[in-house]
C-alpha cells in the first residue's frame, strides 16, 4: 500500500484548510504525521541523520510558507513529497555535492519488495526495534475482540468509510466510530507500554 | 470517595475519553470544524495528545506495512519546526506593527542629518573681507548682523560694500543679545584694523596715500 492513501486524504484535508487559515496547531499535527516519511525521503539524498533532520525540518517550513499555494489537486503528501525532494536536492547543490542521476519517485522512495512490504535500509538496532514494534501491534490487533478487530481492519486495511463499515457490520455509524476508537485505543496502550519500556 | 469527587472523576474521564476519541475521528477524517476546534483546545491543556497522535499514525503505518528507514518519529522534530514557525510569525507581526512607522523613522533620520550638517556648517564661520582703500569702519557704520537661525547660511552686506557669505553665529539667549552684538562689531573692527595694519608700508605712511583714499570714500 503506498502512502497518500484515501485514509490520509480525509484527515489531511481538514488540517490543511485549518493551516491555510493560519492555525499552526493544525500544521503541527501534519508535521507529526508525516515527519517519518519526509525524513525517509530526504535520507535517500542525505545520509547523515542530523543533516537530514535539518533538511526535513526546512522542507516543512517551506511547505508552511507555501501552504496557500496548495489547491488540493493532488494529495497533500504528494505535494509535500515534492517540496522535500527539492529541499534535499538544493541542500546537495549548496554543499557542492552531486544530486542523484535518477530522480526519486514517490512510490520508489519507499522501497517495496514483491510482497508489498518495504525493504528496510536501516541499522540492525533500528531494524530490531521496528520488528519488535510490528510484532506488538500485530499481536494487539489479533487479540482484539472480534467486532473491534473487524471494524479497525476494515478501516485501516481496506480504507472503508464509517458508512460502508456500518453497512457491512449492520450497525449504526456511531457504533462503528466507537469500535474503531476502542480498537485503536487498546492497540495504542500496548504500543505506549513498549515505547516507555514497560512490560507489554 | 465522596459524590463530588466521583462526579469530578467522571467528568475528567469523560474529557479524557472525548479527546482520544476526537483524535481517532481525526485519523479517519471524520471530524468537523467544531470538533477540531475542541480538540485543539484540549491539546493546549493536554500536550500528551500530540504524542498520542504520533503513535496513532505510526501504528497505522505499521498496520499498513509501511516501514521507513528513518529514525523513529519524535516530538523533538515537530517541536523544532513549530518553534521555528512561531518565531517567524512573531517577527512578521513585529514588522507589520513597525511598517507604518517607517516613513516617520526615515523623515526623523533625514531631519537629524540636516541638523548635524547644519551644526557642522555653523562652526565654519568666515570673516568678512576687508580691502585696501576702504574707509575705517566706525561702530555706527557697522551693520548689525541679524540673529539668524542655527544652521542657516545667508549673504549679508559686509562692512565695505562687499558681499560676503557668512555663517550665522549660534543662537544666543536674549539676555546676552547686546553682548553678542558688541562681540560681532569688535570682531569686525579688529579684523579691519589688522588688515589695515598689514597694509601700512613705509611708503603709504610717508605719503599719506592711504589716508587720502579713506577720506575720499567717506565723502557723500
Amino acid at each position: 500500500m503506498s502512502t497518500g492513501s484515501a485514509l490520509d486524504d480525509d484527515s489531511d484535508r481538514l488540517l490543511v484548510e485549518r493551516t491555510q487559515r493560519g492555525d499552526l496547531r493544525a500544521f503541527d499535527l501534519l508535521v507529526l504525521k508525516y515527519q517519518s516519511r519526509v525524513m525517509h525521503v530526504v535520507m535517500r539524498f542525505v545520509r547523515d541523520v542530523d543533516e537530514a533532520e535539518d533538511v526535513a525540518q526546512e522542507a516543512f517550513i517551506k511547505a508552511y510558507s507555501a501552504i496557500n499555494n496548495f489547491r488540493g489537486d493532488s494529495a497533500f503528501y504528494t505535494w509535500l513529497f515534492r517540496i522535500a525532494t527539492n529541499a534535499a536536492k538544493n541542500h546537495l547543490v549548496a554543499r557542492g555535492r552531486r544530486t542523484p542521476v535518477l530522480d526519486v519517485d514517490i512510490d520508489d522512495a519507499l522501497m517495496h519488495d514483491e510482497n508489498q512490504r518495504l525493504v528496510e535500509d536501516e541499522s540492525p538496532e533500528a531494524a530490531l526495534e521496528t520488528q519488535e514494534l510490528e510484532a506488538v501491534i500485530k499481536r494487539a490487533v489479533q487479540d482484539l475482540p472480534d467486532e473491534l478487530q473487524t471494524a479497525l481492519c476494515l478501516r485501516e486495511f481496506d480504507g472503508l468509510s464509517y458508512e460502508d463499515i456500518a453497512v457491512i457490520m449492520n450497525c449504526p455509524i456511531g457504533t462503528v466510530r466507537s469500535r474503531i476508537f476502542r480498537g485503536r485505543e487498546t492497540v495504542d496502550q500496548k504500543v505506549a507500554a513498549l515505547l516507555s519500556g514497560e512490560p507489554v | 470517595m465522596s459524590e463530588v469527587n466521583v462526579e469530578r472523576q467522571n467528568n475528567m474521564n469523560q474529557a479524557a475519553v472525548s479527546s482520544d476519541e476526537l483524535l481517532s475521528r481525526l485519523m479517519d477524517g471524520e471530524l468537523d470544524e467544531l470538533g477540531l476546534a475542541r480538540l485543539f483546545k484540549m491539546m493546549d491543556q493536554n500536550p500528551s495528545l500530540r504524542e498520542k497522535w504520533l503513535r496513532f499514525n505510526s501504528t497505522r503505518m505499521h498496520i499498513q506495512g509501511v516501514h521507513l528507514s528513518s529514525p523513529s518519529p519524535s516530538l523533538s522534530f515537530a517541536n523544532g519546526v513549530r518553534d521555528s514557525l512561531q518565531g517567524q510569525k512573531q517577527r512578521r507581526s513585529l514588522r507589520r506593527v513597525m511598517a507604518p512607522l517607517k516613513p516617520f523613522a526615515v523623515a526623523a533620520t533625514v531631519a537629524c542629518m540636516g541638523v548635524l550638517v547644519g551644526q557642522q556648517l555653523t562652526q565654519r564661520t568666515t570673516q568678512p573681507l576687508a580691502l585696501a582703500g576702504s574707509p575705517v569702519p566706525t561702530v555706527r557704520s557697522m551693520p548689525v548682523i541679524p540673529f539668524l537661525e542655527q544652521g542657516s547660511v545667508s549673504v549679508v552686506p559686509a562692512s565695505f560694500g562687499q558681499s560676503a557669505v557668512v555663517s550665522a553665529p549660534s543662537e544666543v539667549p536674549v539676555e546676552s543679545l547686546y553682548q553678542e552684538l558688541a562681540r560681532q562689531r569688535l570682531e569686525a573692527y579688529s579684523g579691519v584694523h589688522a588688515v589695515r595694519g598689514a597694509l601700512h608700508t613705509p611708503v603709504t605712511l610717508m605719503t599719506g596715500s592711504l589716508a587720502r583714499a579713506d577720506s575720499r570714500s567717506e565723502q557723500p
